[in-house]
């Protein structure tokens, strides 16, 4: 039930109608009405900024104690006022340096209060969420063969590679070399955190009655093993997500060689970010797009009666044509 | 592909793709597709932390965001106090942003007129108080941290808050049982650093969809509980309340306006391609 008169919801929802489409008119070309609904939007929301800011800031905490019986303390209120009235001194050059004042104040304050709680909740709880023990000891299991092999290839691989960057070999290598070195390091990896940490506590067997058979007595065995494997592989991603982009920020070594890969790395990670960001903004654009889509369907389109649209396509037209004889009358138009 | 039509598709007048984006977006409004909503632990976070606190248990909503989120994020705080109120939980608002005033106050009025329309009416004083827009920013949030009612002193009503029912137990930030930040910029993090860090209090996000990915860095950190992020945040929680909001129908207009935008994607890459090729042929002749 909206509190207010039915001509105020008619209005409101029409007036706020036209202001919609004459902002999107832009996405046509610059016009008249769009510049209308623009000086609105920043008039109204300037004027309402003020408002509020006296009604619940300068009125309850400065005007209200200073006039109603002032006792003791209360008198201190002073302080800040006067420093909110210097930081307006920038206008006039003369007495632009008392501004400095209250700024130095701001800042003082600010970096004060701010140094300490930002180390302890920002950069201390950040990268204590970072250390984290890759593998949970119960479910990881080192003693298998296969496990150990596939470490062995692992190892073998990954520093063969490395070797062959650093020493400018890998450049000279042919295709088929490269791909057996660069699938092997990323195949043993993979294989040796399969059977360490997914086959710690099932079998092969398992999977197999499970998916063949379809015997799910092993199922909570199996759904724990599957998400130790996944947990292992995220906190994995994020020790050297966290080591690559720092690095990738590290200027003091040149990034070469095999250290360019490292750089790398921390390039892909931060382009995933940047891709993730991109995707939710244009999500939250999308949002804010449809939101007005649905006002102008379901309350404007939808609610609106025969004669309001009458009247609604009258105003329009005698705006209109207001702001084109305005436009063209105006010295030096192009409309 | 021919290179003329390649050209062609790399220069669509911008304003027929404007087009195509406003159908995408009108066309589930008027004919909704009622897709399925599938709901992510981040959602689960904050859903299942208010669901288990118990009855008279206070709540202080901080509304910090501004009328151009409104199409995001009053869907959310349309959902979470609901939640609430149902629940029987105690609410408190605060926003400190000037702007964010008149978006608790349309929103409080609205939840609290479909309230009486359903015969369960909720009391301004006794289910929920509004504090209003309080400046000071993280000088507000640390002094709310050591005395509550002394930086609010009234309400947005100009009741001393003092006599308020509502806020008796009342001392200081901590004494809260959850904080719902609805927030369209940073100010999750000065929650965070001066409410969270000082006093304890459990905080739950509800951001647009632009702030949701610079803040999950504080959720593996344990500093807040989950997070709601933007329109398809909102319908995950108005899932989970079993109800279609605005958010829920939004997600057709959503889901359907990025699917264009894939099919632009892939139209402009190809013709890009294509156009690449048909001139390296013209080079080697």
């Amino acid at each position: 039930m909206s509190p207010y008169s039915e001509f105020a919801t008619i209005f409101g929802v029409w007036f706020a109608a036209g202001l919609t489409i004459a902002i999107y008119s832009f996405l046509y070309k610059d016009n008249p009405f769009y510049k209308l609904a623009e000086h609105i939007y920043i008039g109204a929301s300037t004027g309402y900024l003020i408002v509020i800011a006296w009604r619940d800031a300068l009125e309850p905490l400065l005007f209200n104690p200073l006039t109603q019986n002032p006792q003791g303390w209360e008198y201190l209120v002073i302080v800040p006022g006067l420093l909110g009235i210097m930081m307006f001194t920038r206008f006039f050059k003369k007495v632009a340096w008392m501004s400095r004042i209250s700024l130095a104040y701001i800042i003082g304050w600010g970096s004060g209060v701010a140094a300490p709680v930002v180390i302890q909740g920002f950069i201390i709880r950040h990268t204590g969420s970072t250390i984290m023990p890759i593998f949970n000891q119960n479910s990881f299991d080192l003693t298998s063969v296969s496990s150990i092999v596939f470490l062995l290839f692992a190892v073998g691989f990954s520093g063969y590679l490395i070797y062959a960057v650093q020493k400018d070999q890998y450049a000279d290598f042919d295709t088929g070399r490269r791909l057996l070195i660069i699938l092997g390091t990323i195949l043993s990896i993979l294989l040796f955190f399969v059977s360490s940490v997914f086959f710690a506590n099932v079998t092969p067997g398992d999977v197999w009655n499970y998916f063949i058979h379809g015997d799910t007595s092993r199922i909570v065995e199996l759904k724990a093993s599957l998400e130790a494997f996944m947990t292992t592989f995220y906190n994995l991603s994020i020790i050297v997500g966290v080591i690559s982009v720092l690095f990738y920020f590290f200027y003091s070594i040149e990034h070469k060689k095999a250290l360019k890969g490292v750089a790398k790395t921390g390039i892909l990670y931060l382009m995933v970010f940047f891709g993730a960001a991109f995707g939710y903004t244009v999500m939250g654009r999308v949002s804010l797009a449809i939101g007005r889509m649905r006002f102008l369907v379901n309350d404007w389109v939808r609610e609106s009666t025969l004669s309001q649209w009458g009247v609604g396509i009258i105003v329009f037209i005698l705006i209109a044509l207001f702001l084109l004889w305005q436009e063209r009358t105006r010295p030096g138009s192009e409309v | 592909m021919k290179l003329k039509t390649a050209e062609k598709l790399l220069s669509i007048d911008r304003r027929i793709i404007f087009l195509l984006v406003a159908a995408a977006i009108i066309l589930p409004i008027i004919f909704p597709l009622n897709l399925p909503v599938n709901v992510t632990d981040e959602v689960r976070g904050v859903y299942n932390e208010i669901q288990q606190l118990p009855p008279g248990s206070k709540i202080l909503v901080a509304f910090d965001y501004e009328p151009s989120s409104i199409p995001e994020i009053e869907p959310m705080a349309k959902a979470v106090l609901q939640q609430c109120f149902d629940k029987g939980l105690k609410i408190v608002g605060i926003s400190w942003l000037e702007l964010g005033r008149g978006n608790a106050e349309k929103v409080l009025n609205i939840v609290e007129s479909e309230y009486k329309e359903k015969g369960d009416p909720i009391e301004y004083g006794e289910d929920y108080a509004y504090m209003g827009f309080k400046p000071g920013k993280q000088a507000m949030i640390l002094n709310l941290g050591s005395d509550f009612k002394g930086t609010c002193k009234t309400d947005y009503r100009g009741n001393e808050v003092y006599s308020m029912p509502l806020l008796e137990g009342i001392e200081t930030l901590g004494d809260f049982d959850y904080l719902v930040c609805l927030h369209d910029d940073s100010m999750i993090n000065h929650w965070i650093l001066y409410g969270h860090e000082e006093t304890g209090i459990k905080i739950g996000s509800f951001c647009t969809a632009v702030m949701a990915p610079g803040i999950y860095a504080n959720l593996n950190a344990g500093q807040i509980t989950g997070i709601v992020g933007g329109l398809k945040g909102g319908s995950e929680y108005e899932k989970l309340l079993e109800y279609k909001g605005a958010a829920t129908k939004g997600m057709d207009s959503q889901t359907v306006i990025h699917l264009l935008i894939v099919v632009f994607i892939l139209i402009g890459n190809i013709a890009y391609l294509v156009k690449e090729h048909h001139l390296k042929k013209e080079r080697l002749r």
